[in-house]
């Protein structure tokens, strides 16, 4: 049974190789998309202005996941640490790497429309820089902020806000250009409703990594 | 330029081979690690820095940390037990006793979580580990009391006396003696004590049986019945 | 030229993903073939997307006479590795579940041990 199913998905991949036609009409859509929203990076404003529902919908299904992986992590028991093995070279320089990663991320997702980045890395990056923190010099510290800066209250009202904003995008179009119009192409103020989309795509995306991550560590024990 | 991404895609092909043909898991994750990372490097190349990025935080980092923290061997094992004294039993500082310094000795090799739940007779006890309600039992069993119900690891040798009509271990027949009841025992036949354990964890069951050969054969096992009996 | 070769190299590698998941025994392996499977999709997007051109899609100035990557596919695919990860993690949560339960990461044994059950 297995070897027959190996040789079928062999002959299907080897069929789609085949058929795929490398001389076909090469699709050139960049300058449109920077005349349309008069961005640099034309990347975040495909994903924030042109094709926005795709990015609502992820934020609902990273948003469900987060609440499931937290809900059947629940019946398991909290694991009670005894001491965490920390070794003294890099506990000294964790802290400096920890606040690195915090101004890195401010840097990423404010700037998201003129250099590569944008609401996701931001998220992603602040969470390892903050995971690791937690794992080499001690977690109790680490999962402190989250009750003491409220950012689950934060969380939520970046995700009704987001919805708020794209659904005003999508029904006036004309909202970005109108805003876009003060300042120069290329300075950081001229991106309209981008950067507080991004900024509040990173705190959600953040919120959601953390969560996750935190509540493995804390059931299963820290290294 | 072409040769150079002819080069690093081969790379990432044998990775991802080298990933599926691993021994142990942990290599596997390790080699996946690395994937990730040749992967970042090609779409940097390509030209799309963004996803390049993405996929260095989530694809190597969070995902490492993530498989790491799920593959350790941290399970929870319920101990149940009966209180006979200088085998396993209850004083203010905790559990003392015999099988408790072995059983610790052996947790604490593996990273086990050991929850104690106290039993009143054998019977409640054999029965608890039919039902699946506890993962293993101990308190001076013999080979006697578990023979055609479940299965026991053995550890020591010992003699079963007949004394007032029952038939008692050596254990229990000493802390008889200690409280100034003199029976007159006469003895029976030999037998061993045993750790009972359920069906339904075969990877348990190697751990004990490992352990105890590797106390067996550095020669404490003299040292520790030696302090207790 | 470029494109096409780091499609027709990731394809090849979906192909290792997915005679990974027939053949492999253990719970984890499968889940690591999955993983597999994302990160050669992921690269097939960048391939698709490099065939316009290889230079970073982030304008400055004039823009007519240079070939620059196409950023949609590019767009897409971001939010597609941040979803793969969530998964992936819900995934983890349901081994670990079933190994609390079974006790084994053998998928035989547990097929096995379900059969028994259900009599």
């Amino acid at each position: 049974m297995k070897i027959a199913g190996i040789i079928a998905v062999t002959i299907i991949f080897v069929i789609v190789m085949l058929s795929f036609d490398p001389s076909g009409s090469i699709p050139r859509p960049i300058e449109q998309i920077v005349e349309r929203v008069n961005v640099p990076n034309a990347v975040t404003s495909v994903y924030l202005e042109a094709r926005l529902y795709d990015t609502i919908f992820e934020i609902i299904v990273f948003t469900v996941t987060a609440l499931g992986v937290a809900a059947l992590l629940a019946s398991l028991p909290v694991n009670i640490d005894e001491g965490q093995q920390v070794f003294g070279t890099v506990t000294v320089y964790s802290g400096g790497l920890a606040a690195l990663s915090i101004t890195l991320f401010l840097y990423v997702v404010i700037n998201g429309h003129i250099t590569p980045g944008g609401g996701f890395v931001g998220g992603v990056v602040l969470a390892t820089g903050v995971i690791t923190y937690g794992l080499t010099s001690s977690f109790k510290k680490a999962s402190l902020h989250y009750d003491m800066l409220k950012i689950g209250v934060f969380e939520k009202i970046s995700f009704v806000l987001i919805f708020a904003l794209s659904t005003l995008i999508i029904l006036l179009p004309e909202t970005h250009s109108q805003l876009l119009s003060e300042a120069g192409f290329g300075s950081t103020f001229s991106g309209g409703f981008i950067p507080i989309l991004n900024i509040l795509i990173g705190i959600k995306v953040y919120a959601g990594a953390w969560k996750m991550s935190s509540e493995f560590i804390s059931r299963r024990g820290t290294l | 330029m072409n040769f150079v991404i002819i080069a690093i895609s081969s790379l990432y092909l044998v990775s991802a081979i080298i990933v599926l043909s691993s021994r142990t898991n942990f290599q596997s994750v390790i080699w996946f690690g690395i994937m990730g990372s040749v992967s970042a490097v090609i779409m940097m190349i390509i030209g799309a820095p963004d996803v390049a990025m993405t996929q260095f935080s989530v694809g190597v980092a969070l995902v490492l940390i993530v498989y790491i923290m799920a593959l350790k061997k941290q399970r929870r094992v319920r101990l149940g037990f009966l209180d006979v004294p200088s085998m396993i039993e209850e004083s203010p500082s905790g559990l003392r006793g015999l099988e408790w310094e072995i059983i610790r000795l052996v947790d604490e090799k593996e990273g086990y979580h050991v929850e104690p739940v106290k039993f009143s007779s054998k019977e409640d006890a054999l029965n608890a580990v039919e039902n699946h309600e506890v993962d293993l039992v101990c308190g001076a069993f013999t080979e006697d009391d578990v023979s055609g119900r479940t299965k026991g690891i053995p550890y020591l040798e010992t003699s079963i006396f007949v004394c007032n009509g029952e038939e008692i271990d050596f254990v229990r027949l000493k802390h008889l003696s200690r409280n100034a009841i003199s029976p007159t025992p006469e003895f029976l036949k030999k037998s061993r004590y045993v750790f009972v354990i359920s069906m339904n964890s075969p990877d348990l069951e190697k751990d004990i049986l490992e352990g105890l050969n590797e106390i067996r054969s550095s020669g404490n096992i003299e040292e520790i019945v030696g302090r207790y009996l | 030229m470029t494109g096409t070769i780091v499609i027709y190299f990731s394809i090849l590698g979906m192909l290792v993903g997915t005679i990974g998941m027939i053949l492999s025994k253990d719970l984890i392996k499968k889940i690591l073939s999955l993983g597999i499977v994302e990160t050669s999709i992921n690269l097939m997007y960048t391939g698709i997307s490099a065939r316009s051109g290889i230079i970073p899609p982030i304008v400055s100035g004039d823009f007519s006479s240079a070939f620059y990557a196409d950023p949609i596919p590019q767009a897409v695919i971001i939010t597609g590795i941040v979803i793969s990860f969530a998964l992936l993690c819900l995934s983890l949560v349901f081994a670990i579940i079933i190994y609390n339960r079974y006790h084994t990461m053998n998928v035989e044994t547990i097929e096995m041990i379900f059969e028994r059950e259900k009599q």
